[in-house]
């Protein structure tokens, strides 16, 4: 037997459904541009239908529906193209850094132009080769001390920079490291909420959008693995060391380590402060950093062994021509303070391109460079043509190629690490922006298609209460029109 | 596929950078000419860049170095062109002088002529190019004293006994380099030109000089002879310098043709072709003002526009 009241009851489910659905499209619409809020939706379902079958069921017809309830409130998302997102956002953070890093060394070596390192070897060449013709010339060597100097202070300064870029990169892992920790908490704070909302039977849509949106940011930065614990919360692996474990977290750290490349004094070493052990950083910005930090073949390290090498083999050959020779005035160099043409001002120290310097006997006296091969004999610019001509001999140090043939092939190298970082940066962004974008197509608020359910809702809801006005209107017929038959 | 406005955004935002940054490029192309600003720009061109630049500050050495040389020698040549000169003349007083019916005190005015050749003969010898002494070796520098004193210094006069040579060895080469590892020699010595030293052609003057003021026609017709012998010397000297300067004069050739070659080729490796960057900024300011206006249509229309 149906109640009076039934008709009523189903339109008061129909107007609570469809005023909870209004205002969840209300609330998609407000994070229309959240970054990464996932739409939500309403999953409406018919309340459970009159009568059950029982043996103490009513003799009517059935089942008669009883309306409408909202069973739960989810979050539209492809948890797949997520992890393709963490996945490739390492890569895409490891490229931009290396991207980034190496457009600095390219802006060091200033190249190609006239007063790099390239240029003011030339010019030094140039210099020696009119030493050779005019050696009588005090003019002429002067130019050939300030062309020197001009060489020796561009190696300098290079170099120089490259370390401090070098020691940039460093200081920048010890940062990155911080913005890890960092997330790790708040990402386990964010488990502990769900977790918390879950046990209760909730959906923690938004909370689950923020954690989301942090494990983004933290796959760019560093290698992370992320599994599903079943309590709603989340474990996220560095290498096979637990980051976050539900509302637990491990921290990184750094710890001095002896420069691994043997440039500089020590460097930030990654690692659990709490198991004493190194971090296996396998992508990421992280591990871009330190990269540019410690390779010998592709990193900052290169650059600065391989002019460490042009310099040293620079210094030995001109020395070695230099100090056979006859100065000015007729007498042997050798055994004289003046005997090097280059000097090393802080020896043993492995970075020579940052201490070479011409002699400073030399810089005050340009007369006592040997720019004889004979004694007595000053228009003897011999030995000055002989170091003239050192620019195109083969080195068996540097692979065989001249001075100017193994610079040229370190800046060819620059260029092509330089253009490939680019190129792979470029296309991992395309890449991660179509993943995306098709993880936008799942989750994205469509302000169109809200509009759309926003009219739907509000004709259900205005339906329902025309159902509720007519219910009333029965009612009111029996209670306050009938019997008064006669009357 | 499901298209959100967010997508929408972010998508146009994306291609519109990426339209502005070829924009950029092409306009950093137009602004500084070249193409290759960074080695990025160009892996494999910035190799070439950097060689083709080396070998034309080289190139521009070489050149520099082979007109000196051809000053030097030019020099050289004049010198031993006066040389000659004098002893052409030295040689017609010699015929002169042999001639057995001339008298004693003709003799003595051709030895006082012949005296006046000798300080000529000095003082060409003496020849400098830019201060540096052309004859004297690796001696150069004018003090101490002269290389080839006392050809000068000495007290004037028919007195002079005997001429120095201070200049150094045959060996004493000077080398230039001309191209790369070909290097010519552009000095002659006084020794080589002149003969060696107490042998040389200043002695054969002092003797003819002597042999005149003796009245010894006999020594003065042998005298000939000698002369003749320093003067083929010093024409086979003439005829090596002018064989180095028309070696220098087809360096030279060779450099300047690669000269042209060089800077064609960094030209080609480095500069933008204009043409080229003018066509593809107007292409790309095309697809730009395409994107812009397409954008604009996209992004502001929503249902909400059409609901009332």
């Amino acid at each position: 037997m149906r109640t009076t009241f039934f008709g009523l009851e189903t339109a008061r489910r129909a107007l609570f459904a469809q005023q909870r659905a209004l205002d969840l499209t209300g609330h998609n619409i407000a994070n229309a541009n959240t970054p990464g809020y996932s739409r939500q939706v309403a999953r409406l379902i018919a309340t459970d239908p009159f009568t059950m079958p029982s043996f103490l069921r009513p003799g009517i017809p059935g089942q008669i529906g009883t309306g409408v309830e909202i069973a739960a409130i989810e979050r539209m998302r492809d948890a797949f193209l997520e992890g393709q997102i963490r996945y490739e956002s390492q890569a895409l953070g490891r490229w931009e850094v290396r991207r980034d890093q190496l457009s600095q060394v390219e802006l060091i070596v200033n190249e190609p132009s006239d007063t790099g390192v390239r240029g003011t070897l030339d010019a030094f060449w140039r210099a020696l080769q009119d030493l050779s013709k005019n050696p009588e010339s005090g003019a002429t060597r002067a130019v050939v001390v300030q062309k020197a100097v001009a060489l020796t202070n561009v190696l300098n300064h290079t170099y120089l920079q490259l370390e401090q870029l070098r020691a940039a990169v460093d200081e920048a892992v010890a940062v990155k490291v911080d913005r890890i920790n960092t997330l790790a908490t708040q990402i386990a704070e964010l488990n502990d909420k769900i977790a918390r909302a879950r046990s209760v039977g909730d959906n923690a849509n938004d909370l689950k959008d923020q954690r989301d949106l942090l494990l983004k940011e933290l796959a760019k930065i560093v290698n992370i693995n992320v599994v599903d614990n079943p309590d709603g919360g989340v474990l996220v692996t560095v290498g096979s060391v637990a980051l976050v474990d539900g509302k637990e977290t491990l921290h990184l750290g750094v710890r001095p380590l002896l420069d691994p490349v043997g440039l500089n004094g020590e460097v930030n070493e990654v690692y659990w402060p709490d198991l004493n052990l190194v971090a296996s950083i396998t992508g990421g910005e992280l591990k871009g950093l330190l990269e540019m930090r410690d390779d010998t073949s592709e990193g900052i390290p290169y650059y600065m062994t391989q002019l460490n090498l042009l310099v040293s083999e620079l210094m030995t050959q001109v020395n070695d021509v230099h100090d056979d020779g006859y100065d000015l005035n007729g007498n042997p160099v050798a055994g004289q303070p003046w005997e090097d043409f280059f000097v090393h001002t802080n020896p043993p120290d492995p970075n020579v391109a940052k201490y070479v310097a011409v002699n400073p006997n030399l810089v005050n006296s340009p007369e006592l460079i040997a720019a004889a091969t004979n004694p007595g004999a000053p228009g003897d610019g011999s030995n000055a043509l002989a170091m003239a001509q050192l620019q195109d001999r083969l080195w068996a140090a540097l692979g065989n190629q001249s001075f100017n043939g193994f610079y040229e092939a370190i800046i060819s190298h620059l260029g092509v690490d330089s253009r490939k970082a680019i190129d792979l940066a470029e296309s991992q962004g395309a890449l991660v922006g179509h993943l995306e974008d098709k993880a936008q197509a799942v989750a994205g608020v469509s302000l169109d298609e809200e509009m759309t359910h926003l009219i739907e809702f509000q004709h259900g809801y205005n339906a329902a209460a025309r159902v509720v006005t007519v219910m009333d209107e029965l009612i009111d017929t029996i209670i306050n029109r009938m019997g008064l038959v006669g009357r | 596929m499901r298209i959100t406005n967010q997508m929408l955004t972010a998508n146009l935002l994306r291609n519109l950078q990426r339209n502005v940054e070829r924009l950029a490029r092409n306009n950093e192309m137009l602004a500084t000419g070249r193409r290759i600003s960074v080695p990025s720009d160009d892996p494999v061109g910035i190799g070439r860049s950097e060689f083709l630049r080396t070998a034309l500050v080289e190139n521009e050495q070489y050149a520099a170095n082979a007109a000196e040389a051809y000053s030097w020698l030019e020099a050289t040549d004049a010198a031993l062109d006066q040389m000659g000169n004098v002893l052409h003349k030295a040689r017609e007083l010699a015929v002169y002088g042999a001639n057995g019916s001339l008298s004693g005190e003709a003799r003595q005015a051709l030895a006082k002529e012949v005296n006046q050749l000798l300080q000529q003969a000095v003082q060409v010898a003496n020849s400098d190019y830019g201060g540096r002494f052309i004859f004297a070796g690796f001696q150069t520098r004018p003090n101490p004293p002269a290389y080839t004193a006392p050809y000068t210094g000495i007290p004037a006069g028919p007195s002079w006994a005997a001429v120095n040579y201070n200049g150094g060895p045959a060996t004493d080469a000077m080398e230039y380099e001309i191209s790369q590892g070909v290097t010519l020699r552009v000095n002659v010595t006084g020794e080589q030109a002149f003969g060696p030293g107490g042998n040389d052609l200043f002695t054969a003057l002092i003797g003819l000089r002597d042999h005149l003021t003796a009245n010894d026609a006999a020594a003065v017709s042998n005298d000939i002879a000698v002369l003749d012998g320093f003067m083929d010397n010093l024409l086979q000297w003439r005829a090596e310098v002018g064989a180095r300067m028309n070696h220098l004069e087809a360096t030279q050739d060779r450099l300047s043709a690669q000269k042209v070659n060089l800077t064609r080729l960094l030209s080609q490796v480095e500069d933008a072709d204009m043409a080229q960057v003018i066509m593809d900024l107007k292409m790309q300011e095309t697809i730009y003002r395409a994107a812009l206006d397409s954008g604009a249509r996209i992004i502001q229309p929503t249902l909400l526009d059409f609901l009332h």
